[in-house]
């Protein structure tokens, strides 16, 4: 006979109680008075949290941007390329040319050059600076949105509260909801403009009521007959689902209503008219919106190996106008005081490049730009060497980047939520708040 | 460095004018390569294609001399050639790439050189006429990132090279390595005073094949009888049965049964056959009936590949397709093998998926040593180590080491990952290698638990055979059991233990631990066979309750409740149901700037990607979402189903078609969609709808709608 496997010496009965606390705390649909009166208090907290919390904007540079094709060109170094500087509107503080747009509106961005992390792969830098926590095999960490969408999260609500605008360029290095469990993923919107066919019903409003109210009234039977928990969970979702498909909202999600203009400024690119529809999804109310920039063709990105000369100009193309626009729109519109907006990608580009201008991965010395959400802005923080080899002043690390977040939306780092093994998994691990933004 | 180089550079050159004189004495021809860092690949251990030239006239050279596409006066030096390194590497990671040449006037000025790295194929053109940079006869061809489960290849032919291609040799270099090929110091030797390498090395890895699995023979004292009743005596005893629901009706137990054996819902046919079956036995008979057809393999193989993908992580550049293992488990189960025959080959499997279908979890997993341990564990023992990876476990007492000594029984798998297709991964067993602790580097033989270590440098073949062999041997109770518990789960939809995969008596919480130790003893006499085991709880009257109607609280197992279907479920009782077709979506083309189109989903996988969940995972983390109720609300192709018109082909207008009122439409329609006969109420409600609806296809439009979008159509009760 095979004994067991390890002996046991803490005390069963504590371990029972903490794991017995835990799943109370996750079956929030327990239909007893505490946990009810619990559920009321987290929905009353949540839509409190929603009016008054601050929204996140993060725009996404899909495959790790050239630090100096971008916001840290070194005119002079042996590593800079042909590619040219030029002044902001912040006095001494040059940008790349290919952004002359966010040229202007240097003065709502506090860029950083500092950024420093280990992983220089795609996948593992992804769920580092997507998630704020390093790869682990053993855990699938949320992606940050979905971690503010738990916090914001609020059941009278007829839009999901954490939406995503693109692609990510090939998809199973993506990140998703992970531990946090499907409420909390993204609601997907590949073409800014277009709902995903399964929202849209290819039936009247008037119709759609009477069949949801035949099925209601079929599902009685199943209910007396030992089916009420499943009939009262379809009948929240579906209530929520066609609250959603017929929601007046959903005109968030419509860009004709935008003046053309200002179409043609954000860009007619995936990812500019994507900036115009994160601004119009916040305004309605949504906490977290992410939008993708991968350029226009083929998987590369910003995964800038080969043509670099040719490649950054287009990538900017996309990415300048539609960054810059939306700085000026949330401003004009007194909102970005209430959004963060936060523009980066998973690591930055290494100094020696090919004839082509392309360069590989690299990880000392990249970028991340923050406005609104009331940082301190217009300012640089860190710096590179002169020959922007590595970082020579404040290096920035990714957790110190989740604190400052987590800082601007009033989330408490150290808060703890349970995943679905029953442990315990704080916001944010390590990290100091990056003072320089406040 | 670079002053390092320069002094080289000198050296050398006085080291070519001394050799251009034929001398009596021992030429220093060579490079002295020992203290090279790296990998070094000498033009001899190169894949040739057209005619090469061998020469030692540029000295010195690596190895024996170097190869050359030969003189511009020779015709053949026309003649395309090319010559491919390829190599394993010991990590993923960067490497920078270095060749050896000698330059010259007449050299290529453009030899095109191609090298495969993990974001795609690098093509560049050398000018050989140019000295290489150093450090000696090497230059710097560029630094890339290379997978250690895909061999490096680097390509150099003759085409449009302009001038005479040379190739001495390759070197890699690893980013840890830089420093040490810095402080290399060249020093040209004499040709005898190079060893000559010994016997051929051995290959760093090697196809194994496991020998064919064994089953321990039966003592008398171990056969266990075991039937329904005696079960159900069992539960009555250990649950403390008092007050239990009704055994269910024909129609619900068709129903239930045809979900469980099979993954869908019975047909109008097989409803109507089943109720005028007045035989005593027939439930018993049904369930041999489904045990016997070949969907009950699908079905569960469906289930199984659902516990293992959820804790597959996607590769970075192969889509998984698990359409080979669920065919082989499917098989397997069809056939009768045992669950410790099963898990015997899954565990030792090696070769190409596509012919070695079990070798899927080793393969899929990419040979990820910890990975492989953790899972190991926690599917065929019920028991979750992976705490324990980095530090001691925190609620039990697993220290750090049995982790590392559970991963050293993989540490010699290997696993090679092609683009795209999942099929292709292979499986061999590296030669050499041990397991070491993350932090203290200590070397960890592989050991069970409390067992004896396996002695260092055991093949990978006989690490895989012993673990095997020991988890399935019949005194390992945690293998019947892990089976039993999900088994238990499904059918009871309350497993015995919970959490389902952590059933070990530290950690788990077994309500029951005298039947789960029963029923996993009955496992274990049955050879691990299945279709027993399943035949044996069906039978129960315990499975055949009803769910409890009041809603008084009546205790665990005394009462059935109601489960959530898979998505596989959902789909093909959508396909029995309404004729759903499964449509395959087409897979955009692999181009040079789309290098990873997305797979093609067909509709069981939207189906899959809406409805499936983790099966090892509690009800609690099955919620209904927003995306599934918009797919039964909207999908373009589901709602294409819901048709009246006369000529739309549809289940629908079949029904309105062939019924002779309206009574008799709604019944069949409830028979098809939620296989029962519709209640007076039912009826009521479904004639007063149609009766106060205009336009009467609109109406069994509506009421197709309303039963497809009812809680109950994706509800196993």
């Amino acid at each position: 006979m095979i004994q067991p496997f390890w002996n046991l010496q803490n005390d069963r009965s504590g371990v029972t109680s903490r794991r017995g606390f835990m799943r109370q705390l996750m079956a929030g649909s327990a239909a007893t008075a505490m946990t009810l009166s619990w559920r009321d208090m987290m929905i009353a907290r949540a839509d409190e949290l929603r009016k008054s919390g601050k929204s996140m904007i993060l725009l996404w540079m899909d495959g790790g941007p050239s630090q100096f094709e971008t916001f840290n060109p070194k005119v002079g170094s042996q590593y800079q390329g042909p590619t040219g500087a030029i002044p902001t509107n912040l006095p001494g503080v040059q940008i790349s040319e290919n952004f002359p747009k966010t040229a202007e509106v240097m003065d709502k961005i506090a860029l950083i050059r500092s950024m420093k992390s280990e992983e220089r792969d795609h996948f593992r830098a992804i769920k580092l600076v997507r998630t704020g926590y390093p790869i682990n095999p053993s855990i699938q960490y949320p992606t940050w949105g979905s971690v503010v969408a738990r916090d914001r999260w609020d059941p009278t609500f007829d839009l999901p509260a954490f939406v995503r605008i693109g692609k990510p360029r090939i998809t199973p290095r993506d990140v998703n909801s992970g531990v946090l469990g499907p409420r909390y993923e993204s609601f997907k919107i590949n073409t800014p403009g277009k709902l995903p066919e399964d929202v849209l019903t290819n039936i009247s409003a008037e119709r759609l009521q009477r069949r949801l109210a035949l099925s209601a009234r079929l599902d009685k039977q199943f209910a007396a007959s030992g089916g009420s928990d499943r009939v009262n969970e379809k009948s929240e979702i579906y209530d929520q689902t066609s609250r959603f498909m017929l929601s007046p909202k959903l005109d968030a999600f419509r860009l004709d209503k935008e003046p053309s203009a200002l179409r043609d400024e954000y860009g007619r690119t995936t990812f500019g008219q994507g900036c115009l529809l994160a601004r119009r999804l916040v305004e309605t109310g949504i906490s977290f919106v992410e939008v993708f920039s991968t350029g226009s063709v083929g998987d590369a990105g910003w995964d800038t190996h080969k043509k670099g000369h040719v490649e950054n100009p287009l990538l900017a193309g996309e990415s300048d106008p539609g960054y810059a626009a939306l700085l000026k729109d949330l401003e004009q519109r007194g909102m970005l005081e209430n959004t963060l907006v936060v523009w980066m990608g998973e690591f930055g580009r290494t100094p020696k490049f090919k004839p082509d201008g392309g360069r590989e991965h690299y990880s000392d010395g990249w970028i991340t730009c923050l406005s609104g959400g009331g940082v301190k802005t217009g300012q640089v923080i860190g710096a590179t060497d002169k020959e922007g080899v590595s970082v020579s002043d404040r290096p920035v690390g990714v957790q110190d980047l989740y604190v400052s977040f987590c800082h601007i939306l009033g989330l408490d780092p150290h808060e703890e939520y349970v995943t679905d093994k029953d442990q315990p998994l704080a916001l944010v691990k390590g990290g100091e708040l990056i003072k320089e933004l406040f | 460095m670079k002053r390092l180089m320069r002094v080289f550079v000198l050296t050398l050159s006085v080291a070519l004018l001394s050799t251009s004189a034929p001398s009596l004495l021992w030429a220093k021809d060579r490079l002295d390569t020992s203290k090279l860092p790296g990998i070094l690949l000498d033009d001899q251990e190169a894949k040739k294609t057209g005619k090469w030239h061998d020469s030692t006239h540029a000295k010195p050279y690596v190895g024996q001399g170097y190869i050359h596409s030969g003189q511009l006066s020779d015709p053949t030096s026309k003649e395309s050639k090319s010559v491919l390194f390829e190599t394993e590497l010991p990590a993923s990671g960067y490497y920078s790439i270095y060749l050896s040449y000698n330059s010259a006037s007449s050299r290529a000025a453009a030899v095109p050189i191609s090298i495969k790295h993990v974001d795609g194929i690098e093509e560049i053109r050398l000018d050989q006429r140019k000295k290489p940079e150093g450090p000696a006869s090497f230059h710097l061809l560029g630094e890339f990132s290379f997978s250690a489960d895909q061999k490096l290849e680097v390509t150099i032919s003759n085409q449009d090279a302009k001038g005479i291609v040379i190739i001495d040799a390759l070197l890699i270099v690893s980013k840890e390595e830089e420093q040490q090929l810095a402080k290399f110091k060249p020093v040209a030797i004499a040709a005898n005073a190079v060893k000559k390498p010994a016997a051929k090395k051995k290959p760093a890895s090697i196809l194994e094949k496991a020998p064919a699995f064994v089953r321990g023979a039966l003592s008398d004292t171990d056969r266990v009888s075991f039937t329904s009743n005696q079960l159900d005596q069992l539960i009555e005893k250990e649950a403390r049965i008092e007050k239990t629901t009704d055994i269910i009706d024909d129609e619900q137990f068709l129903r239930r049964a045809t979900l469980d054996v099979i993954g869908r819902m019975p047909s109008e046919a097989e409803t109507m056959e089943f109720a005028q079956d007045h035989s005593p036995d027939k439930r018993s008979k049904l369930i041999d009936r489904l045990l016997d057809s070949p969907s009950y393999g699908n079905n569960w193989a469906n289930y199984w590949s659902d516990v293992f993908s959820y804790r597959i992580p996607q590769p970075q550049l192969t889509f998984l397709n698990y359409d080979t293992p669920k065919k082989w488990i499917g098989e397997e189960l069809n056939a009768g093998t045992g669950w410790d025959d099963i898990a015997y080959q899954i565990l030792t499997g090696s070769g190409k998926v596509a012919d070695v279908p079990a070798a899927f979890f080793v393969g899929f997993h990419q040979a990820d040593t910890s990975r492989l341990a953790s899972e190991t564990t926690r599917i065929f023992l019920g028991t979750q180590i992976e705490c324990a990876e980095c530090h001691d476990h925190p609620f039990v007492d697993i220290p750090q080491e049995r982790f590392h000594q559970m991963a050293a029984f993989f540490v010699r798998t290997k696993a090679e990952l092609p683009w795209n297709d999942s099929n292709q991964i292979k499986v061999s067993s590296k030669t050499s290698g041990e397991h070491k602790m993350p932090e203290t580097g200590k070397e960890m033989m592989p050991a069970v638990f409390e067992g004896d270590e396996l002695t260092k440098g055991i093949s990978d073949i006989e690490r895989r055979t012993n673990l095997s062999r020991w988890i399935t041997s019949r005194d390992n109770k945690m293998f019947a059991k892990a089976f039993v518990n999900r088994v238990w789960d499904r059918l009871m939809d309350e497993a015995l233990c919970d959490p389902i995969d952590d059933i070990s008596d530290e950690s788990g919480y077994s309500s029951f631990p005298e039947l789960h130790n029963a029923v996993g003893d009955y496992f274990i006499s049955v050879d691990y066979d299945a279709k027993s085991l399943i035949r044996l709880m069906m039978n129960t009257k315990t499975y055949q309750r009803d769910l409890n109607r009041d809603g008084s609280t009546l205790g665990l197992l005394s009462a059935a409740t109601p489960k959530k279907l898979r998505g596989d479920e959902i789909f093909d009782s959508l396909a029995v149901s309404i004729q759903l077709q499964n449509v395959k979506g087409e897979r955009g083309k692999e181009t040079e700037t789309v290098r990873f189109p997305p797979p093609a989903k067909s509709t069981r996988d939207l189906i899959n990607e809406a409805f499936g969940y983790d099966p090892s995972l509690g009800k609690d983390f099955r919620p209904q979402t927003m995306q599934q109720a918009m797919y039964m609300m909207n999908n373009k192709q589901l709602q294409a189903e819901v048709n009246a018109k006369k000529n739309s082909d549809t289940k629908l207008a079949e029904i309105l078609k062939n019924s002779k009122d309206d009574r008799h439409a709604i019944e069949r329609l409830f028979v098809n969609i939620l296989a029962r006969k519709p209640t007076e109420s039912d009826m009521r409600v479904s004639l007063d709808f149609i009766a106060s609806t205009e336009n009467r296809n609109e109406a069994y439009e509506d009421l197709l709608w309303s039963l497809l979008n009812s809680a109950e159509f994706t509800t196993r009760r």
